[in-house]
């Protein structure tokens, strides 16, 4: 504290203590004071009480929910990037002094040029290819998750397939299904429950998809399905959907997705959970 | 097997730094509506300079800084442009739903010491000011809770 503090009122210097902006001599010569002054006391307790009537009003703001526009906004902005500015290299000016045999071959190669461009842009496409017609197979399969996704989490009765307590049929299944081998998490200390585990198909192949739900009600699912990706990524990605966040990465074996509510703050933390276990 | 979170960036500290951010914007803006605005500029701008910062700096309190000093931005305008604004040192109180009895700055100054629990002189450092007068504020901030506390404790009796 500074020094103009150090001799100031009673409440100041109890304010500061409540505040542990005091050293250990001036607290114990406030607390001989509080000992043997009931009118310091008496100021002390009135100020101790203000301060937690004080932080229980303000702890009851963070109870208000924060705008999801806002959520949204943060998680999709894309990052800051370094501005580099290589050092300039300089240049040799060349002056340019066209004879008159190089100027008509340059023009006649460009004459060339631009008839073949032409033709190329005006000749009708023919050529569609089976990769074109079914376009990128890892976002036809996450339209397909988050659509499967948007419908069933608003279903209350009819959440999952096989509830939780068929557990080893679950696994059974699903690994006989999809061709993967896996394992239910565990993530009752993330305050979920697992519900269930549902099957369908997406981006034309079988998905296994184990289902959670928090307190609040929101469902969180696990989606696998064999590699999607000729390329494996080993870093997860996170994209939002409307109201739905996606966390994606590859195993060993799989693509997994992990779908939830976008609001979730913590899913990518979730996943690399999810990711370890499973 | 070894997979790490793409995303472990600043976006995630934002995220989870929402509901405090807000709450100190309330208490400044003393709107709601204002201080989401206040919140999405401040983290706004912390995306972009995200690459230059360094990485020891407490993100907190860069934020409540930012806050604040955006908000005092935005009175110094409004007060060229002739507004009707809170005044900085004014003891004004707050909108009826918020829980405040205080002025923003009142506010603010208990918030960040007794609440957020930032010493003297980060607190100082968040709304530019000395730690002396940090310390005034804090103390006239727990007077004027007193007398509330008090007068609440009265009317239940």
């Amino acid at each position: 504290m500074s020094d103009s503090l150090r001799q100031p009122s009673l409440d100041a210097r109890l304010s500061a203590m409540l505040d542990g902006e005091v050293t250990e001599a001036e607290k114990s010569e406030l607390d001989d004071i509080l000992a043997n002054d009931p009118n310091a006391k008496l100021t002390s307790d009135k100020l101790r009480q203000a301060t937690e009537h004080g932080r229980t009003l303000f702890n009851e703001m963070l109870k208000e929910p924060v705008s999801l526009s806002l959520v949204r906004s943060i998680k999709t902005a894309p990052e800051g990037r370094r501005a580099l500015r290589f050092p300039k290299q300089e240049t040799v000016r060349q002056k340019l002094k066209p004879t008159y045999r190089l100027a008509i071959t340059s023009s006649v190669i460009m004459f060339a040029l631009g008839a073949a461009a032409g033709y190329m842009v005006g000749a009708p496409s023919h050529m569609m290819t089976y990769a074109d017609i079914a376009g990128d197979p890892s976002k036809a399969w996450l339209d397909d998750v988050a659509s499967h996704y948007r419908l069933f989490s608003r279903q209350s009765r009819h959440l999952v397939e096989i509830p939780a307590n068929e557990s080893a049929h679950i696994v059974e299944w699903l690994m006989a299904t999809t061709g993967i081998s896996f394992r239910i998490p565990d993530l009752t200390s993330e305050k979920l429950v697992f519900m269930g585990a549902r099957l369908f198909s997406a981006g034309g192949r079988p998905v296994g998809e184990l289902i959670y739900q928090n307190r609040d009600g929101e469902v969180i699912a696990i989606s696998f399905t064999k590699f999607i990706s000729p390329m494996p990524e080993k870093d997860m990605r996170e994209s939002i959907r409307d109201d739905i966040g996606m966390v994606t990465w590859q195993g060993l074996q799989a693509s997994y997705v992990l779908t939830g509510p976008s609001s979730d703050a913590d899913l990518e933390g979730l996943a690399t959970k999810i990711a370890g276990i499973i | 097997m070894d997979v790490k979170p793409h995303n472990t960036d600043i976006r995630r500290d934002l995220v989870s730094l929402l509901p405090r951010l807000r709450r100190f914007a309330l208490v400044l803006a003393q709107n709601g509506a204002k201080a989401d605005e206040l919140v999405s500029k401040v983290c706004g701008q912390a995306l972009l300079k995200a690459p230059f910062q360094d990485a020891e700096d407490r993100l907190d309190l860069r934020l409540f800084g930012a806050i604040c000093s955006l908000w005092r931005t935005e009175i110094r305008k409004k007060k060229a442009s002739s507004e009707t604004v809170v005044c900085l040192h004014s003891a004004t109180t707050s909108s009826p739903q918020l829980p405040m009895i205080l002025s923003a700055e009142l506010a603010a100054a208990f918030l960040l010491c007794a609440v957020e629990e930032l010493s003297y002189r980060e607190a100082a450092a968040v709304m530019a000011t000395t730690e002396d007068s940090i310390a005034e504020t804090v103390l006239a901030a727990r007077r004027e809770l007193a007398i509330v506390t008090e007068s609440e404790a009265e009317r239940r009796a």
